[in-house]
């Protein structure tokens, strides 16, 4: 099984700060409707955002040490979650087809996505933080061994 | 042949449409020679599509024109408005009428159309999922149906459909894309052959318990036990003294009545007919509906027993293809007599193994199906509490007690098992359902476990199949037998792939 591409922790560093972010204007607009002294709606806001903050860059890291993929024989093994772990095993015959996708972030970062589809819209299936040479030489692979039978 | 002199009439200008008027009353005599006129060329739908079309539409809007009839002040205006519509409604479907046309090329069904942009699709026979003919009774009076030709995806394209064409016509294109499916056998075709007919007494008992007004007498029940809490008089205040019973009893018998009608009359006389190689669907006292189902296609069987099925001693079944229809076409038994629901599914799944002894749950899916089922009431009951601070708001405790019967009642049911051929899941506490799903079918697997369940030892299997079922889970089971189901089932799946 191999890990993401270290550079994805960056993404997703960046994505917990912009959520804190939000969630921080949501505790300072939340601490003026409460009677507090200044220095205690000050004291609640520190807090609070550190909390978030903190706890959101926590469970990206988590989320990078537990996502994990493979390219088996004839299956894509994918193994990822910090609260509800999966293991999601999509036989390559069954693709339809392969996209990859590139957010202005990962762009920035050389990453990119790659998600397969089937004819199940419950399939799981779609790698984040690939490199992007990487996730096109991926997509070859799988574009290889699927297509020998009919999918549905 | 007459089909192919009104064909040719059809393919050019307003002028050569005539003939089609009369192509029912040519062909009708003669409705058991099926064989395909040579080539025919483009045809149009038939002539009172455009009209159909427009009502149709027009019905969409009844609010307006109840209005209309009301509202008589404003009424020239409103009515002006309306007609001009419907002129506007007509015209539009005039031009589509005019801009679309179909054919059947070989074995290809295509269709052109659009007003502004032009689509023509193509539709080999082959990819056929599903053909149904829909007549509603307006239909019916006037000799006509509607085609739907479904084709797998998961609902990025809409799907094929004629509407309307002669009941004739309907008949041909099935016929033919059905032939078109049959390869290379010289059996001459069996057509249909009844193998299974839904007995209407069964149907009606269904009809009666699964009509949500069966549930009046509880729901009465409760609202008397909340008689402090809720002021009846004030609901009923506007009906004179000693009536308000009555008139509850009436509108409860009405509306009983009612929805045994809608349904009875929407699944009356149901027949599977087995045509060649091809199953048939045909139900609807008013509405007309014939479901083609390829058995070929069928991924997954859904039985389901509801409260109303256990009344009736009956169980619905699903059968799902991939395609991407809505409900409107999916293929659905509703009662089935308990006796002979083995019998339907061994025939729509024929020479598979269907019957796997069921596995139950370890104790901790039983923890956790009680808890599921008791913290909303126990958070219901505390808001409650805290709202009210009375004595009776605490007679809600009493309610932990059903859910927690519930949540052992779906922990019994919770089961699954496989044979070499399918796996099935059960599940439910009130409504039981069963899905049985051809391991050839499945599109993918994952096994999941959240925080609780790895505390459990537990993991649920999501088994992915194509749309529109999409998925099938098997809840809570152990977590090391979760892991080797999906190995065994992507195993399994692979050897029947390569016997094909």
């Amino acid at each position: 099984m191999t890990p993401l591409d270290p550079r994805v922790r960056t993404q997703w560093r960046i994505e917990a700060l912009a959520a804190s972010l939000v969630a921080t204007l949501g505790i300072v607009i939340g601490a003026f409707q409460l009677p507090l002294a200044w220095w205690g709606r000050l004291g609640l806001i520190v807090v609070a955002a550190a909390a978030i903050g903190g706890g959101l860059q926590f469970v990206a890291s988590l989320r990078y040490r537990y996502w994990k993929y493979g390219l088996a024989d004839d299956v894509l093994i994918l193994e990822h979650g910090v609260w509800t772990r999966r293991r999601s095993t999509t036989p390559y015959f069954r693709v339809q087809n392969v996209d990859l996708s590139q957010g202005p972030l990962e762009r920035w970062l050389g990453l990119k996505r790659l998600t397969i589809r089937t004819a199940s819209a419950f399939t799981d299936a779609s790698i984040p933080g690939l490199d992007a040479d990487a996730a096109e030489q991926l997509r070859l692979r799988i574009l290889e061994r699927a297509g020998r039978d009919a999918a549905v | 042949m007459p089909p192919s002199s009104s064909a040719s009439g059809f393919s050019n200008g307003p002028g050569a449409m005539q003939p089609s008027d009369t192509e029912p009353h040519e062909e009708a005599p003669a409705p058991v020679a099926p064989a395909p006129p040579a080539e025919p060329g483009w045809k149009r739908l038939h002539l009172a599509s455009p009209l159909l079309s427009a009502i149709t539409t027009a019905l969409r809007f009844w609010p307006i024109f109840l209005l209309a009839v009301f509202n008589q002040g404003g009424g020239m205006p409103m009515a002006f408005i309306l007609i001009g519509g419907g002129f506007v409604a007509l015209a539009v479907e005039v031009l589509r009428f005019l801009r679309f046309d179909y054919r059947l090329q070989g074995t290809t069904l295509v269709v052109r159309s659009g007003v502004l942009v032009r689509r023509s699709r193509s539709v080999p026979a082959d990819r056929v999922q599903q053909v149904s003919l829909n007549q509603k009774l307006r239909h019916r009076v006037l000799g006509l149906a509607e085609v739907s030709v479904e084709v797998a995806g998961a609902g990025s394209e809409p799907d094929v459909k004629l509407s309307v064409v002669s009941r004739n016509e309907a008949e041909r294109i099935r016929l033919r894309l059905q032939d078109a499916r049959r390869v290379g056998t010289e059996v001459p075709p069996e057509r249909d052959r009844v193998v299974y007919s839904q007995p209407n007494r069964d149907l009606l008992r269904w009809a009666v318990f699964s009509s949500p007004l069966f549930m009046l007498p509880a729901i009465g029940a409760a609202i008397g036990a909340l008689d402090d809490a809720v002021d009846v008089e004030q609901a009923w205040g506007w009906l004179p003294d000693g009536s308000q019973l009555w008139f509850a009893a009436l509108a409860a018998l009405l509306g009983l009545a009612g929805a045994t009608a809608f349904n009875g009359a929407r699944y009356y006389d149901m027949l599977l007919l087995r045509s060649d190689n091809d199953f048939r669907l045909t139900y609807g006292l008013f509405t007309n509906r014939q479901l083609e189902v390829p058995p070929g296609r069928i991924q997954a069987l859904v039985t389901k027993l509801s409260l109303a099925g256990r009344l009736s001693r009956t169980s619905g079944i699903t059968v799902h293809n991939a395609s991407s229809a809505g409900e409107s076409t999916e293929s659905y038994l509703p009662a089935t007599p308990r006796r002979s629901r083995r019998e339907v599914i061994d025939l729509l799944i024929p020479n598979l193994e269907l019957d796997p002894p069921m596995r139950r749950h370890p104790p901790g899916a039983l923890r956790r199906s009680v808890i599921r089922w008791v913290w909303p009431v126990a958070v219901v009951t505390l808001v409650a509490l805290a709202l009210i601070r009375r004595a009776p708001a605490a007679a809600l405790v009493l309610l932990v007690l059903p859910a927690a019967a519930l949540g052992w009642r779906s922990w019994r049911v919770l089961g699954h098992g496989e044979t070499p051929d399918v796996v099935v899941s059960r599940r439910g506490a009130i409504t039981e359902r069963t899905s049985i799903v051809k391991l050839s079918r499945i599109q993918s697997l994952s096994v999941a476990a959240n925080f609780f369940q790895r505390r459990l030892g537990l993991a649920t299997v999501q088994i992915q199949v194509a749309q529109p079922l999409g998925r099938v889970t098997v809840k809570d089971m152990d977590a090391t037998e979760a892991t080797a189901l999906a190995a065994r089932l992507l195993a399994n799946r692979k050897q029947d792939e390569e016997t094909r």
